[in-house]
């Protein structure tokens, strides 16, 4: 069992209230099962900027703001900001791309799969299958070797510009210049109220980076250490309160057939969250972490954003996110692209331990 | 940091900048002669555009619409193949079918376009959209469904599987989800 | 010398042995299997002409030889015209019938046809319609303006073509022997089209145009939909139909019935040394399994109308 200390109870609290937000700001408005899904907010906001040109995926979702200056903010106070980096950027920026073609194809993040899944809707739990799979291949790629090198304390504030980067976008969103789409029909026109969503976003970036909380390293944790990983019961907190309050909110319905955002490719399924979970075990985070991170002025970390908000773009342009209707021939491809990617990089960047 | 004249330099730059910024973007400082077409503010035009499609659609296609309501399906279809030459792929011609089909107990056929045309526009899905048709889709989904179930029970065919899956595409955009 | 001798008449009986064995085994091999094609039973479907004997034949052989290889049967094209197909169907002419679906109706209620699947063509897939068509700026717009006018109509046992219009102008209280100046049914060839052209270019006021026939032309550009009033259309009644004798095994009807719904827009077949789309050169798009009470619409319309298998004289 865990040392159910202060930390440990930290874990608990985060893991709650992501599982609560994540079911509220449903309810408050934002899509059905998608309370909180970084996939689909980074394709929104990449359509809002410009990035893409699907009309019902336009909008700078505050919550990416939010957790952002949560962190930020978390970090300050315990003097943890620092720049740091420096370690594979190009591969890192990739990754990022590649985490949004596996969430879009599963159509969903990490955080959105449990969200799905404490909703009833069973057509996740194949995807879980991936992700534990590809958390499970990426322990055993860093446990031979690879990985992408340490990321040290760096001159010059490299670690600022993501976070200007999303004050921007606070700015933007606020004043609304003509230049940034905001969709008036689609899944993107379905938000929760503006601060809502801000100060959901805060609060949570500030309890994910006193916490470290994170879905893909507490599968990875669980795999490796069971039931005594804090963030395995920070999963499972998560998983119960959502449960919960999607029971509350009458978001619970049971079954395979019908259910928001989701499709019946099962290999595909388990593949793009493979892919996800795989990378995320490398890179050190899933989406959400990668956020958190690049508030706490990880330069690696805002590349994968980087990477990320051209990955949302290329997403929706290129027409590799799946439908309710299926993922598309392109949406196959991107997936096993990057599965190569990933066996590459794990050659190119093991090393090997000397005889 | 800022410890000597470079920096201090800088620095007097950097804020100077940010008040430039500042004085262009809240119009204190003459932006020049800008071309008439950068008035027109991007984000309205494509909201006019998006109303005009949806009126412009809804007023051609107005004669389909009332040969529906009288009941004249044979002329609606034969309308709407004439639409289909001049906006080839165009959802609403879908819909409409999809409607005139099921109105005649065409089952199979009239879901599959319904589905057709959700997946090539999803503002028929859309609450917040006038090409919003829900309540029909809805119904339809609603009353097909177990009918649909009921008959695979005792013969499956290639039809009614392909009908089952088209349903129940329409019933998850029904239920929400990101797209 | 003589063990020599010897070693090199047995290795050279070797070399003959072995030469007659490569020799005898592809014949054997071809042999065997013309065995087997001589095996492979001979059935017939009987396909009713729609317009021409050759255009039943380049329409239906290619999804003949696919039912073939599918079935490990011999099937034979028996092209039929319309009035001879159930006298040639009760001669045992042919085992399996693909006719429209008065026909249908017709077989089973005659001869016991066993119902395998039916064609889809068109926006109504596995079914079909009839309408009355005027020329638009007629002022012939519903049924009681028919009064006194001149009608053509298609073949007879047309479905969709006679039938279901019959019976329309029956229900309206019109009866078509009376109320109409006169009808009559072109003689030849594609004479849905030309009813429809009738109509079109004055000969008749109206005219009883199949739905399908309507919207084939539509797109094809040759009429428009503003060329015409529809009057009246019937409800929606089954296409075109295959069926089996009852002479025919339940499980054959069954393995024959499942080889045609599987078939796809994109399933092929080697025809005469090409490979060609079978749904496509069929000029179909599939085939439904519909139930036999699918039809009932039909037969009301025939005892309406006193039309074959109702008919009393």
């Amino acid at each position: 069992m865990p040392a159910f200390d202060r930390h440990f109870w930290l874990i608990v609290f985060s893991g709650a209230s992501l599982g609560l937000l994540g079911v509220l700001l449903a309810f408050w408005g934002n899509p059905d099962n998608s309370g909180i899904c970084v996939s689909c907010f980074v394709e929104n906001t990449a359509g809002a900027i410009g990035l893409h040109d699907n009309t019902r995926m336009q909008y700078i979702r505050p919550e990416l703001i939010g957790f952002i200056f949560g962190a930020i903010a978390s970090a300050v106070l315990l003097g943890e900001f620092r720049s740091k980096g420096g370690s594979a950027p190009l591969p890192r920026f990739l990754s990022g791309v590649f985490l949004i073609i596996g969430c879009a194809v599963f159509i969903g993040c990490p955080i959105k799969l449990f969200l799905r899944l404490t909703a009833g809707d069973l057509t996740t739990i194949v995807g879980l299958g991936g992700l534990v799979a590809g958390v499970w291949v990426g322990i055993k790629s860093l446990s031979a070797g690879v990985h992408l090198g340490r990321n040290e304390t760096q001159r010059g504030g490299s670690g600022l510009w993501v976070p200007a980067l999303f004050l921007f976008f606070l700015l933007i969103l606020f004043l609304r210049p003509g230049f940034v789409q905001f969709s008036e029909t689609g899944s993107a026109a379905l938000h929760a109220p503006l601060l809502f969503s801000l100060a959901a976003g805060l609060f949570l970036g500030f309890l994910a980076q006193r916490s470290r909380f994170c879905i893909t390293a507490s599968v990875r944790d669980f795999l490796l250490m069971g039931g005594r990983a804090p963030l395995a019961w920070g999963l499972l907190a998560f998983s119960v309160v959502a449960i919960v309050a999607n029971m509350a909110t009458g978001s619970f319905r049971l079954g395979y057939y019908g259910q928001p955002g989701s499709h019946h490719e099962a290999v595909w399924s388990f593949l793009g969250m493979g892919l996800v979970g795989w990378l995320s075990v490398i890179i050190g985070g899933c989406p959400f972490r990668q956020i958190i991170k690049a508030g706490e002025g990880d330069a690696d970390a805002g590349m994968v954003v980087l990477g990320m908000l051209v990955g949302g773009g290329l997403v929706q342009s290129w027409d590799i996110a799946a439908t309710a209707a299926g993922v598309s021939l392109y949406g196959k491809v991107a997936v096993l692209v990057g599965i190569l990617f990933v066996l590459l990089n794990s050659v190119f960047y093991r090393e090997k331990a000397s005889a | 940091m800022f410890s000597d004249l470079f920096d201090r330099i800088h620095l007097l730059a950097v804020v100077l900048v940010l008040v430039v910024i500042a004085l262009l973007l809240g119009g204190f400082i003459d932006r020049g002669d800008e071309p008439l077409r950068s008035k027109r503010d991007p984000s309205v035009e494509r909201a006019m555009q998006e109303r005009a499609r949806a009126a412009f659609l809804l007023e051609t296609y107005q004669p389909v619409d009332q040969m529906i309501a009288d009941k004249r399906y044979a002329e609606a279809l034969l309308k709407l193949q004439s639409f289909e030459k001049s906006y080839p792929g165009e959802a609403h011609s879908m819909i409409l079918r999809g409607s005139i089909l099921i109105a005649q107990g065409v089952v199979g056929e009239g879901i599959a376009q319904y589905a057709a045309a959700v997946k090539v526009n999803g503002d028929y899905v859309d609450e917040k959209s006038s090409l919003n048709r829900r309540n029909e889709i809805t119904l339809l989904v609603e009353n097909s469904l177990p009918k649909i179930k009921e008959s695979l029970r005792s013969v499956v065919t290639p039809s009614t599987e392909k009908s089952l899956k088209n349903l129940y595409y329409l019933q998850s955009r029904l239920a929400g989800g990101c797209e | 010398m003589k063990g020599v001798q010897l070693s090199m008449e047995s290795y050279g009986l070797k070399k003959l042995l072995l030469a007659t064995a490569l020799l005898a085994l592809p014949v054997l091999m071809i042999i065997s299997g013309c065995e087997n094609v001589q095996d492979r039973p001979v059935m017939r479907i009987g396909y009713m002409n729609c317009n021409s004997e050759a255009e039943t034949l380049a329409r239906f052989r290619p999804l003949t030889a696919y039912l073939s290889e599918q079935l490990d049967i011999d099937f034979k094209v028996v092209p039929v015209d319309t009035q001879d197909f159930e006298e040639r169907f009760s001669a045992g002419e042919f085992e399996f019938g693909h006719s429209n679906s008065l026909l249908y109706i017709m077989l089973k209620e005659n001869q016991q046809m066993q119902l395998i699947a039916t064609e889809k063509r068109g926006q109504y897939g596995a079914r079909t319609a009839g309408t009355i068509i005027s020329r638009k700026g007629s002022g012939i717009k519903n049924i009681e303006d028919l009064k006194g006018k001149r009608m053509v109509f298609g073949p007879q046992l047309a479905p969709s073509g006679y039938l279901a219009q019959y019976d329309l102008m029956l229900q309206a209280g019109f009866d078509p022997e009376i109320d109409l100046d006169y009808y009559a049914i072109p003689h030849g060839s594609f004479k849905h089209e030309k009813v429809v052209y009738g109509v079109y270019f004055g000969e008749f006021d109206v005219a009883a145009a199949p739905a399908l026939d309507l919207e084939l032309m539509t797109r094809e550009g040759r009429i428009t939909a503003d060329d015409f009033n529809v009057v009246a259309q019937s409800e929606v009644i089954p296409y075109c139909t295959f069926g089996a004798a009852s002479t025919v095994s339940e499980s054959l009807v069954q393995r024959f019935r499942k080889v045609l719904l599987d078939i796809t827009p994109s399933t092929t077949v080697q025809f005469n040394g090409e490979t060609i789309k079978v749904l496509d050169s069929a000029w179909i798009s599939g085939f439904e399994q519909l139930s036999d009470s699918d039809y009932d619409p039909i037969r009301r319309m025939a005892k309406n109308a006193n039309m074959p298998p109702y008919q009393e004289f």
